[in-house]
């Protein structure tokens, strides 16, 4: 089994720390490879979207290098495992907020709004450490996989609000509950980055590589 | 949400180094395996400063942040040197999660707000080295030994925050290696005006210093001579915190 991790990187735009990704998932006990060419995803059995920095810019990026149609193909269509991590997760949202308004990848009807908008303002924003994730429901058996290590790394300014809440799997409590996760069909995202989770990260990616939808 | 406990290390060449009040840095080890020993004892967060790069004017030592970053599944932060976005970028890229910028933003300012554009302000902390004389606040400039006379540290703080940046790390030089304390007025007073993730460093001895740390709210609890120069350690510690009450990650 090969995972693609997408990197829609140029020499403007990072893609962000594509090798940690790789790297915990290779510990996790899976071969990884980079795509930064969007007929590559044919190749791959799994698709991850990571994602740091401003949903504009990686947007921007995903769609000048065509790999908005490619995931649509490979993902909506074909039915491969896909897992977004943070931006990742917030750019598949219908409506982007952060440096003016812009088109998702539509997959999730919902916005992505500034946390200060949404939180009260005796919070530091961005939300950035360690928090653990409340499960709405286990579907995806990710709990009983993670088991008692539900703590997670979070670094986000901005969070998710689908319009479908049965969609949302976890949430974190952050003086008000945000989402934490979303799933539906073959199609998993996350808020917290797994590949900076340590134990945590560890069993969730091992979850994600014998997850068959 | 956990407090954070971050073990921060000193890279100079190829080695770990530890001083005192920023002086006088004696051998401590390899980098590679304090930093995995520090993940496998569950640090929460890891910085490593390469103190040679910013002081020579030099790149930062990609080899040595590279090895770490392999080592590591938590979030590093890098500081040395970074005074270009290009910088940033290969650092970024070969495995740090943030980019800690000291002298370098003292010298340009707008790096901030280039690197928070292009990474995200997660990704951008403001360091700050922050020097007591006389009950008075400086900026303190490692590389002349000074403290910057016209550079008031909260001011600069919220002008680096307006630019972008997403975290604050205060070091208190006048402690650091002291192991005698950390200066929580400093940190209050910055918290009163920057509501950004604040990381308190300089001055960790006892376990005393670091359940006062949870007591006043610090969100990242930075850690360096009493994880190198005693027999303490993060299980140890995070032990004992949990036996006082506190909010410790599993």
């Amino acid at each position: 089994m090969i995972v693609g991790i997408i990197d829609y990187g140029d020499e403007n735009t990072g893609s962000g720390n594509l090798n940690s990704v790789r790297n915990s998932l290779f510990y996790a006990g899976c071969e990884t490879i980079l795509i930064n060419d969007p007929d590559q995803l044919k190749k791959v059995d799994k698709v991850i979207l990571p994602g740091v920095g401003a949903t504009k810019h990686v947007i921007d990026s995903i769609k000048k290098k065509n790999f908005d149609e490619a995931l649509n193909e490979n993902i909506l269509k074909k039915g491969k495992p896909f897992l977004g991590i943070c931006v990742g997760m917030q750019v598949l949202a219908t409506h982007l907020t952060e440096f003016g308004e812009h088109d998702g990848l539509g997959w999730i009807e919902g916005k992505v709004i500034n946390l200060k908008d949404t939180i009260s303002n005796d919070r530091i924003i961005p939300h950035m450490g360690w928090n653990e994730i409340s499960f709405k429901n286990d579907t995806l058996k990710l709990e009983k996989k993670i088991n008692r290590y539900k703590s997670f790394y979070f670094a986000h300014s901005y969070t998710l609000i689908p319009v479908n809440k049965s969609i949302v799997n976890s949430t974190v409590d952050y003086g008000k509950e945000l989402v934490a996760g979303i799933s539906f069909d073959n199609i998993a995202a996350f808020q917290f980055h797994p590949e900076k989770s340590q134990i945590s990260g560890e069993l969730f990616l091992k979850w994600f590589i014998e997850w068959s939808p | 949400m956990y407090q954070r406990l971050i073990p921060s290390i000193l890279i100079q060449g190829n080695r770990l180094v530890k001083g005192k009040f920023f002086d006088n840095h004696k051998d401590a080890g390899s980098p590679r395996t304090t930093a995995r020993a520090h993940n496998h004892q569950g640090a929460d967060e890891l910085l490593v400063s390469d103190i040679k790069a910013s002081k020579f004017n030099i790149p930062p030592n990609f080899e040595i942040l590279k090895e770490i970053a392999k080592e590591v599944f938590m979030p590093l932060t890098f500081f040395g040197g970074i005074s270009s976005v290009q910088l940033a970028r290969k650092c970024m890229d070969i495995g740090a999660d943030k980019i800690g910028l000291n002298t370098t933003a003292i010298d340009n300012p707008n790096l901030i707000n280039s690197l928070a554009k292009q990474f995200g302000s997660q990704a951008v902390v403001l360091g700050l080295d922050i020097i007591k004389i006389d009950n008075n606040y400086f900026v303190y400039d490692h590389r002349s030994k000074k403290a910057i006379q016209d550079l008031e540290p909260l001011i600069w703080a919220k002008q680096a925050i307006d630019l972008g940046c997403g975290e604050i790390r205060i070091m208190s030089v006048d402690k650091e290696g002291s192991q005698n304390g950390f200066d929580f007025n400093i940190f209050n007073k910055m918290r009163k005006i920057a509501n950004i993730p604040i990381i308190l460093e300089g001055g960790a001895g006892g376990l005393d210093d670091l359940e006062e740390a949870y007591d006043n709210g610090v969100n990242g609890i930075a850690l360096g001579s009493q994880l190198v120069f005693s027999d303490s350690n993060l299980i140890k510690i995070k032990k004992h915190l949990k036996t006082k009450n506190k909010n410790i990650r599993d």
